[in-house]
């Protein structure tokens, strides 16, 4: 009763999985740039926000970090149609994990804003510069340097993580992986490959944010 | 050497080291269980669909009930042995066999030849009839007239239709979602304008959406076979199966607990022969 290996039915559909993969990576580049976003603007209100922003933002974050991305995708896709608001499994599954994404990045964002000593921030009001200023010269290079690597972590996370974008019907690696496993039977053969191709996404990323950390912050970023 | 090379050569070298045990592991075969060793064991591992009435689904008591779950503890009676009911979704009722985590595969396992390259099946257990399921806002009197880019038909990740649609309704775009509930669901909200399937399997799920003017096109397109799945050359368990069905069929069993749970009867009666 061997299981004979067979990969070459699954090679054949290696397109479909190239394609697959550049939309994981779709999804994982737009949840992150938006979680990061959101993540500023939360860590930003968390810290210098007044007592009903800091309430809100405390609300947000606890809502997205104590309930699983699949439960908050479900919710906009399957849940809001009632209320009239349609969304494509595509546009779901971003806004979910970019909701997601925002709100964990928003703590590891608060970690980067409290880091900022309050002598630089003095010493930026001396040489006369405005708020946004401060902001875009002073906190953003502070902040960038101080969290790097927890902010390399999470854009890998969500390169493994846009797979549950499969279960809503988006065509990206794993869900494409499932349909190749349902029309050949050969399943575990290409979630083999599949598998292949994350570790080939994630290394990568790594490498290439390795790189960017290195050249525009000094920052050595352990991310293996 | 850099750290990050030595970081991506160790993930490398992981990586490569994980796909060469589980290949080894496929040439050193995954054995199935004998019939002798699951008499031995005095339990049966029955897989069968965690949320999909009226095969199987958690009951009110929080039991799995259900057609699949009658005939699964009627086998382990014939054999002597307690049923070990393990939750395996579409996708999973192959992979489960071929990896020796379940000993049989119920969920309404159609009979194809792809499929018959991996698994043993069974004599068949009961027919699936493929239907249209869809609702007023969808004027077509024949499936063939969903063949249109204006129609989404959507269908479980998974099952075999999603070949046959693309085959046979290239035109129409199809929705792939995760549940049988997802299904109806997406009709029902006017993400997708019907299903084509065997409808018995769903028409539970449209209770939840009372409002909605479900309608069900009457036209058979066709009728598939489906047998109990059991790991490729286990003949004995096969043989003994074969056997317990036959007698299932002759004695009413399967027609009678078929009608209990689909409240109406096969639409295409199993036909049983002594000769297998």
């Amino acid at each position: 009763m061997n299981y004979t290996f067979q990969f070459g039915e699954v090679l054949k559909h290696s397109p479909e999985l190239m394609r697959a993969s550049l939309t994981t990576l779709e999804i994982a580049f737009a949840a992150f740039w938006g979680g990061c976003l959101l993540g500023i603007a939360g860590a930003m209100g968390k810290v210098y926000g007044n007592k009903a922003v800091v309430l809100v933002v405390r609300i947000y974050v606890g809502f997205f970090t104590n309930t699983p991305s699949l439960i908050q995708i479900f919710v906009l896709f399957y849940a809001l149609p009632d209320y009239g608001i349609m969304m494509s499994p595509l546009t779901a599954s971003i806004i979910g994990l970019t909701l997601n994404a925002g709100a964990y990045l928003t703590e590891i964002m608060r970690a980067g804003v409290i880091s900022v000593r309050r002598n630089e921030m003095e010493a930026a009001e001396a040489l006369g510069m405005s708020g946004l200023q401060s902001f875009w010269y002073v906190i953003l290079p502070h902040i960038a340097r101080t969290i790097y690597a927890p902010l390399s972590n999470m854009f890998i996370w969500l390169v493994l993580g846009s797979s549950i974008a499969g279960l809503f019907g988006v065509s990206e690696l794993t869900g494409t992986a499932i349909d190749i496993g349902a029309s050949t039977f050969r399943t575990i053969e290409v979630f083999l490959i599949a598998g292949g191709i994350y570790v080939m996404l994630t290394v990568v990323a790594s490498v290439t944010l390795y790189l960017v950390g290195l050249w525009c912050f000094r920052v050595r970023a352990r991310i293996f | 050497m850099p750290s990050f090379i030595r970081s991506i050569r160790a993930t490398f070298v992981a990586a490569a080291t994980f796909v060469a045990v589980i290949a080894g592991s496929g040439v050193a075969s995954v054995d199935a269980r004998s019939l002798d060793e699951i008499i031995k064991s005095g339990t049966i591992r029955i897989g069968v669909l965690p949320n999909s009435p009226p095969q199987s689904a958690l009951g009110e008591t929080n039991e799995i009930e259900g057609f699949d779950v009658d005939v699964g503890k009627k086998i382990a009676d014939t054999l002597g042995v307690k049923p070990d009911f393990v939750m395996t979704e579409i996708a999973q009722r192959v992979p489960f066999l071929v990896s020796d985590r379940i000993d049989i595969s119920l969920g309404g396992l159609t009979r194809t030849p792809e499929r018959a390259k991996l698994i043993a099946y069974t004599v068949p257990l009961h027919t699936e009839s493929m239907a249209v399921l869809t609702t007023d806002k969808v004027q077509a009197k024949s499936w063939k007239e969903l063949n249109d880019e204006k129609y989404t038909l959507v269908l479980i990740r998974g099952v075999w239709t999603v070949d046959f649609l693309k085959e046979n309704l290239p035109k129409a775009k199809i929705l792939l979602v995760d549940t049988m509930a997802d299904v109806t669901r997406s009709i029902a909200q006017g993400r997708a304008d019907a299903l084509v399937e065997n409808i018995d399997f769903y028409m539970a799920f449209t209770k939840n959406y009372p409002d909605v003017k479900w309608r069900v096109i009457p036209e058979v397109i066709n009728t598939h076979y489906d047998g109990i799945g059991v790991a490729q050359n286990n003949d004995a368990l096969v043989r003994y199966l074969n056997i317990v069905l036959y007698d299932l069929h002759t004695g009413g069993f399967v027609e009678d607990t078929w009608e209990k749970w689909f409240k109406a009867p096969m639409t295409v009666k199993i036909v049983p022969n002594p000769y297998f």
